[in-house]
């Protein structure tokens, strides 16, 4: 197990480091100048230069991946070109906004899409499921940045039920955080019922017509107690993978929904720091990410390892 | 099924306007007053720092928390701010400002001679225009505690237009503050004398400023930039959207009371509204700058080949393109805005907007263009810069010149606009000069990339001119030089389109949103 653990660390570091270059190069690749979108288009070339060499822009690339790398090592990803920020803080700040909408999308999502599959699947052929299976359909096809609009417009701007944009914490209080939260988490949340929707009705198709939910029917039990006992549990795995998949899907599906909602989370501050070519908070975002797509990676690699031991004895046979 | 989709949209748009607003009353009798006002502002501002940065997004903020010895009024003649009175000698080489006593930073300390010449020598060092009069190190010396002085080694008739330049602005804060900041975030403590002082900045959210308790207001009157700057609401605070379509739905739900850069494309959504109205924003000079950099090697660097260019472009298609409501853009051969009447000239009329086909192909003929292909960048950020640009190109093809148009991110053109080899010629927009001196356009090293002796020499009598009747008659012959020579073709004097709740009286916006003396009522 040690071993199986050091190989799958040692991987992870790798992949790290390498991605480190990657990040790095591809960010300084990038045309555009930090100091002039700081200073204005106005600025003098004096300026300029000042403001560069302020920032270690004028040092010789490798130099400053190796600082780079070498703080990041130490926890430190450097300060914001742009807003003087430390990179890490202002990136931990802004993973809170985006969890939270990702994962309140999910819920709506899930709430949402499995009633809607599992009534489907149930009324197979017939005006329910027809109308089930457009609406998905529907929600699905429209993208994000469409159906932000669109809600905006109906509940925002028409009926002014809800805040066209903009972001509340808890601690405004329990009513204006859900109202500043409702559009947003619709409008990330409706595509994604559509497609769990789906996947619900397809997967719940294919446990209906297995002989032991013929038998219990035939044994006399309530459709309903058939449906969400039998036929829900037997057809949830592949849901479920669906929704870890979704999962990730709907947090890089942020950054659209964050940018109209003006929801100041990692989606966002993406978004403006390219725009800003605010190469510090790019590479810090990005790196931190990728090393939490590799952390649970890991984990789920050693989990795989721990829970099925065939996985651990396949590599010891290779 | 996309296309179905942008339809119901189309119509949702046009429901939403005309229910959405429907009922809502213009009236604000019986109202109580607003206390803290809100605005949707486009761009985050890299600083809460005047002096460094040139960024309008963040002048249009400092302007609350900040103020110039002299201040800009609304025909754009410096008038004292935080000086009492201004003394000068015969050959305006020798100034003495004498400070208002009691003014209070935010912080509760008196504004000292101490402070205002750290604050303006720090801004004589950075600011470029600051440069062009002041080449030599000279100083602001404090003579006592209340009066501030400065000997130019060069004559200045215009200096006091120089200091009140809004553009990278003269503010004024601690010595302190001064003596800590740096050249790349600027001061570390954002404090002033203005009618608003500072109280929180959240990244990407907001900036928050509240009413000055202290505030020591001139006794003029306001007008423009000057004056009396006194606030009638307690809190006053710059929400970021940067989305352009949710800065339309905030004004059109009167989520926000007023929303900074309504797009152009955007304004029919307002017809019919009667929560909020449309203004004018910023101003600002839309133009064609030729790269003619000396060596540069593009086509613009032939007086001929600008020349034909200028003579092919109907600027009435331009200006339309680019700003598609005539009540936000003038089309007018002066270089200086259309308000600032003291520099009025026609110098430019015998050659501007002519769209003489047959004379741009005579100069064209006689200039060195070889029928290769003139580079244009343009980008999708500023709409108005490229569409300006597209109809440019075409105009330009119906003369048998062959233009390319490169498009990409503002940023990827502010970089490609510091590479001259890679560009002959592209659209883009400068705010307001207070003079002609200051126009980056014919300044020398600055974009534009002017270099005309006779321009040069021409600025150089105007500062030394005795009265301002000899510089202004100097700036005709200035702009006549510049137009013979086609070094910059304006493209129409623009506004950014703001909204304003119908909640809102007595604004008089200045060169963009200036909340000072108006009154924003509940809903």
């Amino acid at each position: 197990m040690a071993k199986f653990l050091g190989k799958r660390l040692l991987s992870a570091l790798v992949t790290i480091f390498l991605l480190s270059i990657i990040i790095f190069t591809i960010s300084h690749m990038s045309k555009g100048d930090p100091a002039q979108i700081i200073l204005g288009a106005e600025a003098t070339e004096e300026q300029l230069t000042d403001l560069r060499h302020s920032l270690g822009l004028d040092r010789p690339v490798v130099e400053q991946y190796i600082n780079w790398i070498f703080g990041a090592v130490r926890g430190d990803l450097g300060d914001s070109y742009y807003t003087g920020e430390p990179v890490l803080a202002e990136v931990s700040s802004r993973l809170v906004p985006s969890l939270r909408l990702a994962i309140m999308a999910e819920i709506l999502a899930v709430i949402v899409a499995i009633p809607a599959g599992v009534f489907a699947a149930k009324n197979k052929g017939r005006g329910l499921d027809y109308i089930l299976s457009t609406t998905s359909l529907l929600g699905l096809s429209i993208p994000n940045f469409l159906m932000s609009l669109l809600l905006i417009l109906v509940f925002g701007v028409a009926f002014k039920a809800l805040p066209v944009s903009g972001y509340r914490t808890l601690k405004s209080g329990v009513g204006v955080f859900l109202k500043y939260s409702i559009l947003p988490v619709l409008a990330l949340g409706l595509g994604q019922a559509g497609i769990l929707m789906r996947m619900t009705r397809s997967s719940m198709l294919e446990v209906m017509n297995t002989d032991y939910i013929k038998t219990a029917k035939a044994k006399g039990a309530k459709s309903t107690v058939i449906l969400f006992k039998h036929a829900l549990r037997n057809a949830f795995i592949p849901i479920l993978t669906a929704i870890g998949q979704s999962f990730g899907t709907l947090f890089a599906g942020t950054a659209i929904v964050e940018t109209i909602f003006n929801i100041p989370g990692v989606g966002q501050l993406v978004v403006t720091s390219i725009t800003r070519r605010d190469y510090a908070m790019i590479q810090g975002v990005v790196l931190i990410i990728s090393i939490m797509w590799i952390i649970i990676n890991l984990a789920l690699d050693i989990l795989y390892g721990v829970v099925d031991p065939r996985i651990r004895l396949a590599k010891k046979a290779h | 099924m996309k296309k179905r989709l942008i339809s119901l949209l189309m119509v949702l748009t046009l429901m939403v306007s005309l229910v959405g607003c429907a009922d809502e009353s213009t009236s604000n009798e019986g109202k109580s007053v607003k206390q803290d006002v809100t605005v949707a502002w486009d761009i985050e501002p890299p600083m809460l720092d005047p002096t460094l940065t040139t960024s309008v997004a963040a002048r249009d903020i400092n302007k609350y928390i900040y103020e110039g010895v002299v201040e800009m009024d609304a025909n754009f003649e410096p008038q004292p701010q935080l000086a009492e009175k201004i003394e000068h000698n015969e050959d305006n080489t020798e100034w003495t400002f004498y400070l208002r006593k009691g003014v209070k930073f935010h912080d509760g300390t008196e504004m000292k001679a101490e402070d205002v010449a750290a604050s303006l020598n720090r801004w004589s060092g950075l600011n470029g225009s600051a440069k062009l009069i002041i080449k030599n190190g000279e100083k602001f010396e404090v003579k006592d505690d209340y009066t501030v002085t400065i000997k130019l080694d060069t004559p200045c008739l215009l200096f006091l237009y120089y200091l009140a330049n809004p553009s990278q602005f003269a503010g004024i804060t601690k010595k302190s503050i001064v003596e800590a900041a740096d050249s790349s975030s600027g001061y570390k403590s954002i404090i002033g004398t203005g009618a608003m002082k500072f109280v929180e900045w959240k990244q990407n959210e907001y900036i928050k400023l509240e009413k000055f308790a202290d505030y020591s207001a001139p006794s003029a009157k306001l007008s423009g930039f000057a004056g009396d700057k006194t606030v009638n609401f307690n809190t006053l605070t710059f929400y970021m959207v940067n989305d352009a379509s949710t800065r339309v739905a905030g004004a059109l739900a009167d989520q926000y009371d007023f929303v900074n850069k309504i797009s152009y494309d955007s304004m029919n959504q307002f017809d019919g509204v009667t929560n909020c109205s449309l203004t004018q924003g910023q101003y600002m000079i839309g133009g064609l700058i030729f790269e003619k950099r000396e060596g540069c090697g593009s086509y613009s660097e032939d007086p001929n080949f600008r020349k034909a260019v200028s003579y092919a472009l109907d600027i009435n298609e331009i200006a339309k393109a680019q700003v598609p409501n005539s009540d936000y853009v003038t089309i007018d051969s002066d270089y200086m805005g259309p308000f600032q009447t003291a520099w009025d000239t026609n110098a430019g009329d015998d050659y501007y907007n002519k769209h003489d086909l047959a004379k741009a192909k005579e100069y064209l003929a006689q200039s060195k263009y070889d029928g290769g292909t003139v580079k244009m960048v343009t980008n999708t950020e500023y709409p108005d810069m490229y569409n300006g640009t597209l109809v440019i190109q075409k105009q330009l093809e119906a003369i048998g010149i062959k233009v390319e148009v490169e498009v990409m991110d503002w940023a990827t053109q502010l970089t490609r606009i510091n590479q001259p080899e890679t560009l002959d010629m592209f659209v883009s927009n400068f705010g307001v000069s207070p003079i002609p001196n200051t126009l980056l356009f014919l300044t020398p090293g600055r974009t534009g990339f002017t270099h005309n002796a006779t321009i040069s020499s021409i600025f150089d009598q105007m500062g030394a001119a005795k009265d301002m009747t000899t510089a202004q008659s100097l700036w005709k012959e200035a702009q006549k030089a510049a137009w013979e020579e086609a070094e910059f073709i304006p493209l129409g004097h623009q506004y950014t389109v703001v909204s304003k709740s119908s909640r809102v009286e007595n604004y008089t916006g200045f060169m963009g949103l200036t909340l000072w003396g108006c009154t924003v009522y509940e809903p």
